[in-house]
């Protein structure tokens, strides 16, 4: 069912989901996260067990607070969220016999035209999810410690709204650099992004990010900034690397793909903001090369690579998630504009990291 | 239908196959499109070489493809060129095509290419309930 929404009933189910979690649930944590130095977020969570793991999460952005944040992410934890849109909004749909469980909430003046869906089934899992204007709003249930991480996602997604504007983007990448000159790695999961950034910072690399980070055009080029300070790495990789993760403090099991999550911020030394960002670097695994090798794309190759980074960052976050949507098309013309002034080079990586990684220094010390 | 040979317009279009889907997205407009099974496994045959000819004689040589599968083909390639996802080559070559019978059928021997509309254009091709504070959220 699709509900369009004037804009004073979405400024009325704004209000009523406010007056809704404020009356039912206390507030366990409110913390303030400086994007980039973009836009500074206030996080509300009224979901208990939550409030360390936002914290650690996102340890590298929290900031002091402000008076007026941009935007406000709203958590909690929502029981039962099935019949939510009849129990908090009054949603009755008399075409369907059972009560109304599934609803797209659309204004289309609202930042990415869909303000909301509330009451989805995700894969499962109930879950009340609605933003409009700068507000929104997470209510989830059943999750324990380790699946915040995935549906950290959310969070992500309400990120990926705030920082969309003419010259900043969050996007899906990695990003480690050398003495002021970074490479952004594009890769959808599994291309081996994640491993080359987190062993390229542990051998002395500068770090951004190895999975999201936000993009700045800017008069001096490209730049990059962190959000996240933690890392997910592959319990194969994480016994590569245990000797030299010293500072990285374990978090969890991710639900997906099994991954552990380590919190990096020991490593804060090594995290750089409004770094320079001078190559794009398209990671490929090949387990049967037995040294890695660089080469630089032809135009194919860095329109796969560009496919990459707006098919992989839009898919999961996009506005209507690779689906259609003038306001995805938007952020893949900027991603693109931002990102086709760079040479592109090829890495094919091999089972040695620490080969990778000594191939990667060679490139970026040349650039 | 007359046999062709067309290569990625990679002036304006950017292009990758993943899970078996072709994405491509247009460098001037950000507008994209994606394939289904059967439309990437004739894109990618066309990408290495093989002409439409090629094509042709691979597919119906599949179990269970239909009859005036020649149409369906003619009409996905033309969308491809409408799309401006794909140019003629002006060298001509042929190389047998491979087409993996399963994918085909799972596409049941259609061949597409969606470009991805507006998210208004697609819910306009729904019912949209218009609602009210006053009126209660109940749908028309």
């Amino acid at each position: 069912m699709v509900l369009a929404l004037g804009a004073s009933v979405a400024s009325h189910v704004t209000e009523t989901l406010k007056k809704y979690i404020t009356s039912n649930y206390p507030l366990i944590k409110e913390l303030f996260v400086n994007l980039g130095n973009v836009k500074t977020v206030r996080v509300l969570s009224y979901y208990p067990g939550f409030e360390n793991i936002i914290n650690r999460e996102l340890s590298w952005s929290v900031t002091s607070p402000v008076s007026c944040p941009d935007a406000t992410v709203w958590l909690w934890r929502e029981i039962g969220s099935a019949d939510f849109l009849g129990r908090v909004l009054g949603v009755d749909d008399d075409k369907e016999q059972e009560p109304a469980r599934w609803v797209e909430l659309f204004h289309p003046d609202s930042e990415g035209g869909m303000c909301g869906m509330a009451s989805i089934d995700t894969e499962g899992e109930w879950g009340v999810h609605y933003s409009f204007n700068n507000e929104y709003f997470y209510g989830l249930d059943g999750l324990g410690p380790s699946d915040w991480f995935k549906e950290g996602h959310f969070i992500v997604q309400a990120f990926f709204r705030i920082l969309n504007l003419p010259s900043t983007s969050l996007v899906h990448g990695a990003c480690v650099g050398l003495e002021n000159t970074g490479v952004l790695m594009c890769a959808r999961g599994g291309g081996g992004k994640s491993t080359l950034s987190v062993q390229a910072m542990l051998k002395g690399f500068d770090y951004v990010s190895d999975d999201y980070l936000i993009l700045h055009k800017t008069d001096e080029g490209l730049r990059a900034s962190p959000i996240y300070s933690f890392i997910t790495l592959s319990p194969e990789m994480y016994e590569k690397m245990y000797d030299d993760l010293d500072r990285a403090r374990f978090l969890g099991v991710s639900p997906w793909k099994g991954k552990y999550i380590f919190d990096i911020y020991g490593y804060r030394d090594r995290f750089r903001d409004h770094y320079p960002v001078k190559a794009l670097l398209f990671p490929e695994i090949n387990m049967d090369a037995t040294s890695p090798s660089i080469a630089k794309c032809s135009q194919s190759e860095k329109g796969k690579t560009m496919v990459q980074v707006a098919h992989s960052t839009v898919s999961q976050m996009g506005f209507n998630g690779f689906k259609g949507g003038q306001k995805d098309r938007d952020f893949i013309l900027k991603t693109i504009n931002m990102l086709s002034g760079l040479d592109c080079y090829k890495i094919t990586l091999c089972p040695d990291i620490l080969a990778n990684v000594e191939c990667l220094r060679g490139l970026v010390l040349s650039l | 239908m007359e046999s062709r040979n067309y290569q990625l317009n990679d002036a304006k279009m950017f292009a990758d196959i993943t899970d078996g889907t072709a994405i491509v997205i247009n460098s001037a407009t950000g507008m994209y499109y994606g394939m289904n099974g059967f439309g990437t496994a004739i894109y990618e045959n066309l990408q290495e070489g093989s002409s439409t000819g090629d094509v042709l004689s691979a597919a119906i040589q599949l179990p269970g493809i239909p009859d005036g599968f020649e149409a369906a083909l003619e009409k996905f390639i033309a969308s491809l060129v409408e799309f401006e996802i794909i140019v003629p080559k002006e060298e001509t070559s042929s190389r047998p095509a491979v087409i993996d019978p399963a994918i085909a059928e799972e596409s049941d021997f259609i061949p597409v290419c969606t470009a991805y509309q507006d998210v208004q254009e697609l819910l306009f091709a729904d019912p949209i309930h218009d609602v009210d504070v006053d009126e209660g959220w109940k749908p028309e």
